[in-house]
């Protein structure tokens, strides 16, 4: 059942033209990088003066992807949202969910094998991801140490620790798009519109995330209760020592939003009529 | 330490050496001991404390024959001093400079003759150089560099022991502020946290050699 | 002697936004009937068969389908029935044996690429098998949605206006393809449509309703044995034609004017005889119709 949503989410343009996005965006970023990364790099390690020298190769496969993921993250959460925002607002308008209710399957097995499907599709957005930042990065770039920043803060890990940092962001990253997913699959259900599902889910991520990078005092007792405020957290994993406890944290703060969006979602749908 | 021989020459070639008495004459007669030396190779390991940077212990080698070949190179990426791993010494030459004694002080217990060099040329970025060296051995002990800009520079040099003429140990300490647009660019949040503009931060980088196939002019295969 | 009942409801209401959509409800079909829900736009019949298929949740009364309340049982009792509710729609992005394969699986069926052909040459689209369905005309939307109402032979089918849509040669080719699984299966068929003419010959039980009540339901040779029928009679003269029909001796009942018209309860073969005796009477006889709904589907049903 989840492999047929999964099957059926591919089959539907919005996730192929999800992928193609992310694969130009890539392509336009990678020629950027290849063109004017050193001149850029040059004069972000500048913030050190004139007393130092750096040696070694900078540009390299994990600076690509280092950067291409800064570069991208929040937009294909984003745009992950207008696949799964229509997830079931998208049967409702169809009529299709009146012909899949009518079968066998539950409404809370016909929702969890969506949600499931959803999760397969932000896997496969993310392994997408790895591979053409990472992979393509280190096949054209080469490896080598990188030079990761955040926050006007540099660190640079060897190529093996980049390595395990971005495996670990990667999947952080997924928690991540899953609590986007689950909050889009709570508003598909709200909505009949797959339209208005989606932009109520875009509009509510992009409100929290501007709250949440607002560095403003009148804000500050907010942000705590914004899932927004750890979305970003992955990149926690590019310094060092990483926290761990704070990221466990985080991690379980997402755990506990996509729980309470699921169990929301599967309780509002299963009280919901088929009346179209 | 890094001894870039091959403008040993050069550099020195226009002024006579070492008079009695005059302090610069204690630079040079560093540099014409470095010129006795015909080649080395070191493996160096970097070990950098610089505020907002954080990068791990790295490695490299130098390598050097006489008169011109030198080499550097990392295993990593990794954070050198401006000049890399050559000695500031040799680029002095007495005839740019106005020379000052500031008569002697001891670093690390050993007493130093102070060398104070400002430079004539008005189109340069250096303020001002100050050189210690070591009043027995002639070692370089210590070099302090003063930019236009206020920018700092100090090299340390440690050595094994007294006839050894390259260092063993390298400390660089430097300062510098935070371009403010960059800064903003990075992360305008960063501002508000602990990344003034106006701060002055101070970096450290110790670089340790381990030196092998050292041969000085006179010695024999 | 009756079978067993296969789908029984009971006292069945829904209010939908505060009106009344279904409104204490009762019906009863037995194993083996190819019966026939008859009722006008907005009679409740789809409301009914939605309610059936668990879609809405009633707010009095029971369903029963294989002997077991729907709900709890509403996975095992649906896995067993195949329905057409309402206009049918699909993944239209996908072909023909995707789609199937998709609500089969939903119906909690496993790939079998040879049921679904099969039930594709059933229905006359295995040719287009590979076709999206985005691309099918609306009479082949219809055979589909019935190709998979009849997926996998469930004892028990159900299908809201399975005729509209249908040219001559599908509507009889469907309609022929329903009586062979009924009769070679034994399959439950349930038929809802507001036109009874399309199922002239082929149901043998029926239920009218309107307004989201039951009018009436039975056996239809039960319904052509009472054959009473309420017919209104115009003439241009009501209070003549009423003294005339009284005095006769014709097989007739409650013979009222009611909003300007003759009403009258009678067999339809007497029909002819109370017009031939108004004329002869020199009252004229301008139009004889039913005056309600069961008149009208049964006359309707029996022209």
């Amino acid at each position: 059942m989840i492999l047929q949503e999964t099957y059926k989410i591919f089959t539907r343009p919005y996730a192929k033209i999800v992928l193609l996005v992310m694969l130009v965006l890539m392509l336009i970023f990678s020629a950027a990088f290849a063109f004017e990364g050193q001149e850029y790099y040059d004069s972000l390690l500048n913030t050190f003066g004139k007393g130092v020298s750096f040696e070694g190769k900078l540009l390299n496969g994990n600076l690509f992807a280092f950067q291409l993921f800064h570069a991208l993250w929040l937009l294909v959460a984003l745009m992950v949202v207008f696949v799964t925002g229509g997830m079931i607002s998208e049967e409702k308008s169809a009529g299709t969910l009146r012909m899949v209710l009518s079968r066998k399957i539950s409404k809370t097995g016909f929702f969890t094998a969506r949600f499931a499907a959803a999760k397969i599709f932000a896997f496969i957005v993310v392994a997408f991801m790895a591979a053409i930042s990472l992979g393509v990065g280190l096949a054209v770039f080469g490896s080598g140490e990188l030079l990761a920043f955040d926050n006007g803060k540099f660190t640079v890990l060897t190529a093996n620790q980049a390595l395990l940092s971005f495996a670990l962001a990667y999947v952080f990253y997924f928690l991540m798009l899953l609590t986007v997913i689950s909050i889009s699959m709570f508003f598909s259900v709200l909505f009949k519109s797959s339209i208005k599902a989606i932009l109520v889910t875009v509009s509510v991520i992009m409100v929290f995330y501007f709250i949440s990078t607002l560095e403003l005092p009148l804000f500050d007792g907010v942000k705590p209760f914004l899932f927004t405020s750890y979305f970003s957290s992955w990149a926690q994993f590019f310094t060092t020592p990483v926290d761990w406890m704070k990221l466990t944290f985080d991690a379980i703060v997402l755990l506990v939003h996509i729980l309470v969006f699921y169990t929301a979602s599967v309780m509002i749908f299963g009280k919901q009529e088929v009346l179209d | 330490m890094h001894i870039i021989l091959l403008l040993g020459g050069l550099l020195f070639s226009t002024f006579s050496f070492s008079q009695s008495g005059d302090a610069f004459s204690y630079v040079e007669k560093y540099n014409q001991q470095l010129d006795s030396i015909r080649n080395y190779q070191a493996v160096f390991t970097v070990k950098a404390s610089i505020p907002l940077l954080k990068i791990p212990v790295t490695r490299g080698k130098v390598f050097f024959k006489w008169p011109t070949h030198y080499s550097l190179s990392t295993y990593q990426f990794t954070v050198l001093p401006k000049q890399k791993l050559t000695p500031v010494t040799r680029f002095l030459r007495r005839a740019n400079f106005k020379i000052t004694d500031r008569g002697t002080e001891p670093v690390n217990n050993h007493p130093c003759r102070v060398v104070e060099l400002h430079p004539y040329d008005t189109l340069t970025t250096i303020a001002q150089y100050t050189i210690w060296v070591d009043k027995a051995t002639f070692l370089i002990r210590r070099v302090y560099v003063s930019e236009k800009d206020g920018s700092e520079y100090v090299y340390h040099y440690s050595y094994n022991n007294k006839n050894d003429l390259l260092p063993s140990k390298l400390l660089y300490t430097f300062n510098y502020t935070l371009p403010h647009e960059q800064n903003v660019m990075l992360n305008p949040v960063a501002l508000k946290n602990d990344v003034e503009s106006s701060r002055v931060y101070e970096g450290k980088i110790a670089i340790d050699f381990k030196y092998s196939n050292v041969r000085r002019q006179g010695d024999h295969n | 002697m009756k079978n067993d009942i296969i789908l029984q409801v009971n006292g069945l209401s829904k209010s939908i936004k505060g009106l009344p959509v279904l409104s204490d409800f009762n019906m009863e079909i037995f194993e083996g009937d190819i019966c026939g829900i008859i009722g006008p736009n907005d009679s409740g019949k789809t409301m009914l068969l939605r309610a059936i298929a668990a879609l809405i949740n009633p707010d009095k009364g029971k369903i029963e389908i294989f002997g077991k309340k729907l709900i709890p049982n509403r996975a095992a009792i649906l896995s067993k029935v195949g329905f057409l509710i309402g206009e049918p729609v699909f993944y239209d992005h996908l072909n023909l044996f995707d789609n199937l394969l998709l609500f089969a699986r939903y119906s909690g069926g496993d790939k079998d690429n040879e049921e679904i052909n099969r039930t594709l040459k059933r229905v006359g689209l295995y040719d287009q098998s590979d076709e999206k369905v985005g691309k099918l005309a609306s009479g082949d939307r219809k055979k589909l949605a019935i190709a998979m109402a009849i997926y996998n032979n469930p004892p028990l089918i159900i299908l809201d206006e399975p005729f509209s849509s249908l040219d001559i040669k599908s509507f009889d080719e469907i309609k022929s393809l329903l009586k062979t699984i009924n009769r070679d299966q034994g399959t439950t068929i349930v038929v809802a449509t507001k036109r009874l003419s399309e199922l002239q010959g082929f149901i043998n039980r029926i239920v009218l309703m309107e307004g989201g009540r039951l009018i009436s339901e039975g056996d239809v040779e039960e319904l052509f044995g009472r054959s009473n029928v309420g017919l209104v009679i115009e003439t241009d003269n009501p209070s003549k034609a009423v003294k005339l029909i009284k005095e006769s001796n014709l097989p007739v009942d409650n013979v009222v004017i009611k909003d300007g018209h003759v009403r009258v309860n009678c067999e339809k073969k007497v029909i002819p005889f109370i017009n031939e005796y108004l004329m002869v009477s020199e009252v004229q006889v301008f139009a004889l119709r039913p005056d309600d709904a069961i008149s009208s589907y049964y006359l309707t049903f029996t022209e």
